[in-house]
């Protein structure tokens, strides 16, 4: 009996312990990235000022775009993603995170992390109209041509 | 007469809703085509989507220098570094079957050493699953999105640059709806169920085990007849020798 007592105590126990851990090890995407990615600057967010937006914040990354992306969504489980010809665009409750290629002459990616309104403005040509309202100019198909736009 | 005129107007609505076919509405194959050929220009590469379905006749197609609704069918000189072509299927089942609506993808390429994979496009989040659920269109646009992207990352052409949206051009009203949950639930909600489930299973163990190990009543002793005189069993003597 008194052994049975002690099992139910043990589990109850163990089940607190998880999720005391559980609470306390979870950080944010935007801390993730800060702990894991070298920081080359920081800039003023696109949109409005406002006493709650938060900068913009930029990091580098050693590896591509799919894989900093990837390495970025298994930690951090995006709640939508877009992904175009020019980068991965992760969706976060109070974040955007941005992925792109890295500038030219480098190799890697880099890493832009915005507040919602920053990410929503800066992307707004590949996120608009998928996360959000979009009254842009309406597609139409110029097509491309060799050598054009070079 | 008001059945009637509310007929018509259905009618009228039905007729002149744009045609659709497959997945992609017109806007979004066209939009789709077009970032392909802005990818085209910058990589040399050709980029182009063929996925049949079976709930409609025409399949989504189109690419990145013939536009919406023509598959990728003459390569040119602006296919210098290759041809990398989306290919897949989606088929529904009837609401009657027992099989499920599945969807396959495949990446057809040519010209290029290093070519993308379906496994590259999982990386990213894109399963061919997905093109049998509710964000079927967002899924695929996002695979064909990704194919220059790859290509780049496997180092068959440069990447495409990334240009932030200048402030001129977003209109103010436009802003982001339909904000997500909290990231902290979408993270660890397993685990909250988890540690939960063995908080309630603690007690749970405990009363289970009680009941299983509860000592048994103390019958009251059972009323016995008055005692009669018994036979007393006779023990046979051995007879005397």
């Amino acid at each position: 009996m008194k052994r049975h007592a002690i099992l139910a105590i043990l589990l109850a126990g163990a089940g607190v312990v998880g999720l005391i851990l559980v609470f306390t090890s979870h950080s944010s995407v935007r801390d993730e990235i800060a702990k894991t990615y070298r920081k080359v600057g920081t800039e003023k967010a696109p949109g409005k000022d406002g006493p709650q937006r938060k900068d913009t914040e930029i990091y580098a990354s050693r590896k591509g775009v799919t894989q900093t992306a990837r390495d970025i969504s298994d930690k951090h489980k995006p709640a939508d993603r877009r992904t175009t010809e020019a980068g991965a665009f992760l969706r976060y409750s109070d974040d955007i995170v941005s992925v792109v290629p890295p500038p030219q002459g480098s190799t890697g990616s880099r890493i832009l992390v915005d507040d919602e309104e920053g990410g929503y403005n800066r992307n707004y040509f590949f996120v608009g109209g998928f996360w959000g309202t979009y009254s842009g100019p309406a597609g139409s198909f110029r097509g491309g041509g060799p050598g054009a736009g070079k | 007469m008001i059945r009637c005129v509310l007929i018509a107007l259905l009618l009228a609505a039905c007729v002149a809703a744009p045609a659709q076919a497959g997945v992609l509405t017109v806007d979004d194959a066209t939009d789709l085509a077009q970032s392909l050929a802005d990818a085209q220009e910058e990589q040399d590469v050709c980029y182009g989507w063929e996925i049949t379905n079976n709930f409609d006749g025409t399949p989504d197609v189109g690419s990145s220098n013939t536009g919406p609704g023509v598959p990728l069918a003459e390569i040119d000189s602006s296919c210098s570094k290759g041809v990398v072509v989306l290919a897949g299927s989606i088929d529904y089942s009837c609401s009657s079957c027992e099989a499920e609506d599945s969807a396959s993808v495949s990446i057809r390429s040519s010209g290029m050493d290093n070519p993308p994979t379906v496994g590259d496009l999982e990386n990213l989040g894109l399963k061919a699953g997905d093109l049998t659920g509710d964000k079927d269109d967002t899924t695929l646009v996002n695979m064909v999105n990704a194919l220059p992207l790859l290509v780049a990352d496997r180092g068959n052409a440069p990447y495409v640059p990334y240009e932030q949206a200048p402030a001129a051009e977003v209109p103010p009203a436009d802003r982001a709806t339909g904000k997500p949950g909290s990231d902290f639930v979408r993270d660890s909600w397993i685990w909250m169920v988890l540690c939960v489930l063995l908080i309630a299973a603690g007690p749970i163990f405990y009363l289970h085990n009680r009941g299983q190990h509860k000592p048994a009543r103390a019958t009251p002793p059972r009323a016995t007849p008055p005692s009669t005189p018994a036979a007393t069993p006779t023990t046979p003597t051995p007879p005397a020798t």
